[in-house]
């Protein structure tokens, strides 16, 4: 395998294997990092240093997943552990303040950038749960023990992180019923 | 005994005939609805309300949808350099060996120079030098050989990306026949989608920028909205090229949307310019 051959090479310090595994996979890292941030500056940051650690670490990947996977879960560990960290450094949510969509989409492009838009505008606790259940198929039971809580409170937190998610593609400028039809894809 | 049988069989009654009642005359909650798109015989109750309240089951379906699309979005493209970032960091990590008096070494494995702490200001000194020399002056010796060596990626950067703009082919350059006729390649490496009504306005929406290519030197990211370039509105792809051709070679501006702000460029300097 192609891609077996770059780890061994990576392993031995080769900078152009390295370069090209990033080739291979900085899209779904950067992807993973960037959707649970909520942020294109911190996405870029951990991003960056998710890599960093991937091939500090690379020893220790033997090869019993696929080497996209368990660098995946390897970045998804570094943004939930910034998003624990900086909760624990303030207790605001981020998302509290921020201007509500105000702009209905009928173009489906866009309308996706409006979701995109609402997941960013969630507060961190909520966009964790939700990005990791609705648009990384994560189980509740894989959520609970990646944040270390009970899929009863990981079920709670993404029904209340769906009806936020609602509320906020909600744009304040057109009636609820013509927005409904627009906005929600 | 027989008072608290009664009071409970009263308190169960009432119970029910609350949520009954509350079944007949109030909608389901966002939570609720949430809930039923998981497990949708999980109650039975707010179930039988689904199915006889119309405006709840139009909002359950919405709420589908939104579910669908979150689970269909599309990956990201990361920042064009991030490669050169990642490297940057790797350097910084790397053990350091053979220090020299003038603070470089030589690590053997790699066929790099490396840097030392103990003169940083040397070190920074002939840094700057180097750049120099790199940038044309062209001095002699030892020094030009240093400077070939020390630079860092990202000072090297716009040259390499120059080179490979306006010379190499991308593997999407089939994709983007009409901006690679131009002759010039502001927006070469990108690609757009027409988009209208987007914050009020029309423009071109930046479906996917490939790395190192002159659209990622530009700043472009995926998500943005290309409203105009010198100045003339671009509502269709062809647009862009009538602004290259219009500036006949000399930089023009490149105004786009990003996150709902403004940001304007020059191509090909790529220099900010403040809002107009």
């Amino acid at each position: 395998m192609e891609e077996d051959n770059l780890i061994t090479r990576a392993k031995a310090g080769d900078r152009s294997a390295m370069g090209e595994l990033h080739e291979l996979h900085a899209r779904r890292v950067y992807t993973a990092v960037r959707r649970l941030v909520g942020n294109d500056q911190l996405a870029e940051d951990l991003s960056q240093e998710a890599w960093v650690r991937a091939f500090e670490k690379l020893e220790l990947f033997r090869g019993e997943a696929a080497f996209g996977t368990w660098l995946y879960r390897l970045a998804t560990n570094v943004a939930l552990n910034h998003l624990r960290r900086s909760s624990k450094r303030s207790s605001v949510e981020a998302g509290a303040n921020l201007p509500r969509i105000t702009k209905a989409q009928d173009d489906v492009i866009v309308a996706r950038h409006v979701l995109i838009q609402a997941i960013d505008q969630l507060p961190p606790g909520y966009r964790r749960v939700l990005v990791l259940h609705d648009v990384e198929g994560w189980t509740h039971q894989e959520i609970a023990r990646s944040l270390s809580c009970s899929p009863g409170t990981s079920k709670s937190q993404l029904h209340k992180a769906r009806a936020r998610m609602r509320e906020l593609m909600q744009p304040v400028s057109s009636s609820n019923d013509d927005m409904r039809d627009k906005a929600s894809l | 005994m027989m008072t608290c049988a009664i009071k409970r069989v009263c308190r169960n009654f009432g119970e029910r005939y609350r949520q009954m009642n509350q079944s007949a005359s109030e909608h389901l909650t966002a939570e609720q609805i949430s809930e039923l798109l998981d497990e949708p015989r999980k109650d039975k109750e707010d179930w039988l309300h689904l199915e006889t309240c119309e405006e709840c089951r139009a909002e359950f379906e919405r709420f589908s949808r939104i579910r669908m699309a979150l689970s269909a979005l599309p990956d990201l493209d990361p920042p064009a350099d991030e490669w050169t970032a990642i490297e940057a960091k790797l350097d910084s990590k790397e053990p350091r060996i053979n220090q020299s008096v003038l603070g470089f070494g030589w690590h053997a494995g790699r066929s790099r120079l490396i840097f030392g702490s103990r003169q940083l200001a040397v070190t920074v000194a002939v840094f700057v030098f180097a750049v120099g020399v790199f940038a044309g002056l062209q001095l002699p010796g030892p020094i030009g050989f240093f400077a070939e060596n020390t630079l860092q990626p990202g000072l090297t950067a716009p040259v390499v990306q120059d080179k490979i703009a306006l010379n190499e082919p991308t593997e999407l350059e089939s994709q983007r026949a009409p901006i690679q006729q131009a002759g010039t390649s502001a927006f070469e490496g990108a690609e757009f989608e027409p988009v209208r009504r987007y914050e009020g306005r029309s423009g071109l929406l930046v479906l996917r920028v490939t790395p190192r290519t002159a659209a990622a030197k530009l700043g472009l990211r995926s998500g943005d909205v290309v409203v105009d370039a010198g100045n003339l509105p671009t509502r269709q792809v062809p647009d862009l090229i009538q602004a290259i051709n219009a500036s006949q070679g000399s930089p023009f501006s490149v105004r786009w949307i990003r996150d709902g702000r403004e940001m304007v460029k020059l191509w090909p300097s790529g220099e900010i310019r403040p809002k107009e």
